[in-house]
């Protein structure tokens, strides 16, 4: 219950309103490079700012578990809280991409839309499922995964199959389907593109595009995945494996020669804070071995190898600069 | 209890007040509610929670007719608890829907379900478009300047009305932590 049972609002701290702006905005990977600097600028002027931050984090956090249980039905409750209003507007389409600005690259927040999915894991989380054929189902951090008769339908994040023998299909974004025919592993993984990466290490399997195109693929057995990128175009084109692909099954992160920018999307699904990249980094290379589950590690690692310099406030907000 | 709430002190004197006021309005109360319940709140529930949200109105001694604040009070609890009837009801269906494939365990879902309730009592303090960009943003994560779009608003307006309901979820939410 309320703390004033008067209804009337109890009077709020000025550096939680303060904060709880600068958290809409930081959160929504809209702000701009100016409304960055003037952030951390507030963040680092006072202990208590940085507490009202952290508290309301808090908050902001647990969000999604509430939201996530009801599914539809709850929307439409939350939006008529008196039953007075009648909200006629339901929207279908869920936006997934978050915008970045220009000079930053900010993850945002999580949309929760996707968390209606018969399956979904959030930031930092990891599950397995078995399937009713022996087929074991793994969920990286922020993926949703809809059941379907034959298999699985990835609708966000990443997910592998260790597959018992059967035939299992993975349906995936762009309307492209795997059919992993062999035992084995096969993966899929969302890309920002829009497109889908989609994997086998040992197992054998068919994938067919959105507009009809079909390849072959298989394991090489040496336990570097075979990779195949279905573009949101329909098209099929054969990548050549980095190592990375599959390194969120074992709590690591991969990189050889990989952008940095590309590195940090890898780790965002693992860190509740918000992670910002600035664009003169965003194109270095690294190479290395980072844990997912000990990010305060990682990002030393980071800074130790690479030119950049780290500030880090942790579950609230790292950012990658310039050294 | 919120934080930032006045803690009225309990003299001797509130304490008798209260004494008083149990006394002569407890039994009226369990009445007048029982002639409004409906299924999910048990009139001597609703009766002893509202008393206890009496303890800590900082004005207590000052209130003339004590009947009109009970009612107000009780009416608030009866409405909650409805409200929170209706969100288990549809959580409840939108699980059956989903059994077959996620089985979360029952204390998983308990708390869902109540930080859900809590969300919602939250929101009821919000203005009808700052809840409208609540779901639109937490929900089906669209763009702030997307929500001020379809709100006929400025996109700081949106912020502002975000931010109002990240303080409202906080007072709730922060408060039971």
């Amino acid at each position: 219950m309320s703390a004033n049972p008067r209804g009337g609002a109890p009077a709020v701290q000025p550096e939680l309103a303060a904060a709880a702006e600068w958290l809409v905005i930081i959160r929504s990977g809209e702000a701009s490079e100016t409304e960055r600097q003037q952030f951390e600028h507030w963040l680092q002027s006072s202990p208590s700012h940085l507490a009202a931050c952290r508290s309301l984090e808090q908050t902001f956090l647990r969000l999604p578990d509430g939201l996530s249980v009801g599914g539809d039905a709850v929307r439409g409750l939350l939006l008529q809280p008196n039953g007075r209003r009648a909200f006629m507007r339901r929207s279908l389409a869920v936006a997934l991409t978050v915008t970045g600005s220009a000079a930053w690259v900010a993850n945002g927040h999580y949309p929760l839309g996707e968390l209606g999915a018969d399956l979904a894991t959030a930031t930092g989380q990891q599950r397995t499922v078995e399937l009713p054929d022996g087929t074991v189902l793994r969920l990286c951090a922020r993926t949703a995964v809809d059941r379907d008769d034959g298999g699985v339908r990835l609708r966000l994040g990443a997910l592998a199959l260790d597959c018992a023998g059967t035939a299992p299909q993975v349906v995936a974004a762009a309307g492209a389907r795997m059919v992993v025919t062999g035992p084995g592993r096969a993966f899929a993984t969302q890309l920002e593109s829009g497109g889908v990466l989609l994997g086998v290490v040992d197992a054998v399997a068919q994938v067919v595009s959105a507009n009809g195109s079909r390849q072959w693929l298989g394991g090489t057995g040496a336990g570097a995945p075979t990779l195949l990128e279905a573009g949101a175009d329909g098209s099929l084109s054969l990548r050549q494996a980095k190592g990375g692909e599959t390194a969120w099954l074992v709590g690591m992160i991969e990189a050889h020669d990989e952008r940095l920018d590309e590195l940090v999307a890898g780790l965002r699904r693992f860190d509740q804070g918000l992670i910002l990249v600035s664009e003169a980094v965003a194109g270095l290379r690294l190479s290395g071995r980072y844990s997912l589950h000990r990010l305060d590690d990682t990002f030393a690692a980071m800074a130790d190898t690479a030119p950049v310099s780290i500030r880090r406030v942790p579950g609230v907000l790292t950012l990658i600069d310039k050294a | 209890m919120g934080n930032t709430a006045a803690k009225p002190s309990n003299t001797p004197s509130r304490g008798l007040f209260l004494d008083r006021m149990f006394r002569s309005d407890y039994d009226w109360l369990v009445s007048s509610v029982r002639r409004h319940a409906f299924r999910g709140s048990d009139p001597e529930d609703v009766a002893s929670e509202t008393f206890f949200q009496c303890l800590h109105l900082p004005n207590l001694l000052d209130l003339r007719d004590t009947r009109a604040m009970l009612v107000t009070i009780a009416k608030r609890l009866m409405w909650r608890s409805a409200r929170k009837h209706e969100i288990e009801a549809a959580c409840i269906a939108e699980m059956v829907h989903t059994a077959a494939h996620s089985q979360p365990s029952e204390e998983d879902r308990y708390a869902a379900v109540a930080l859900l309730a809590q969300i919602d009592e939250a929101l009821e303090s919000c203005s009808a478009n700052a809840r409208i960009a609540f779901v639109r943003w937490h929900v089906d994560g669209c763009g702030h300047a997307e929500i001020a779009q379809e709100l006929g608003v400025s996109a700081s307006m949106v912020r502002k009305y975000l931010a109002s309901t990240l303080l409202a979820c906080h007072s709730v939410i922060g408060a039971s932590r």
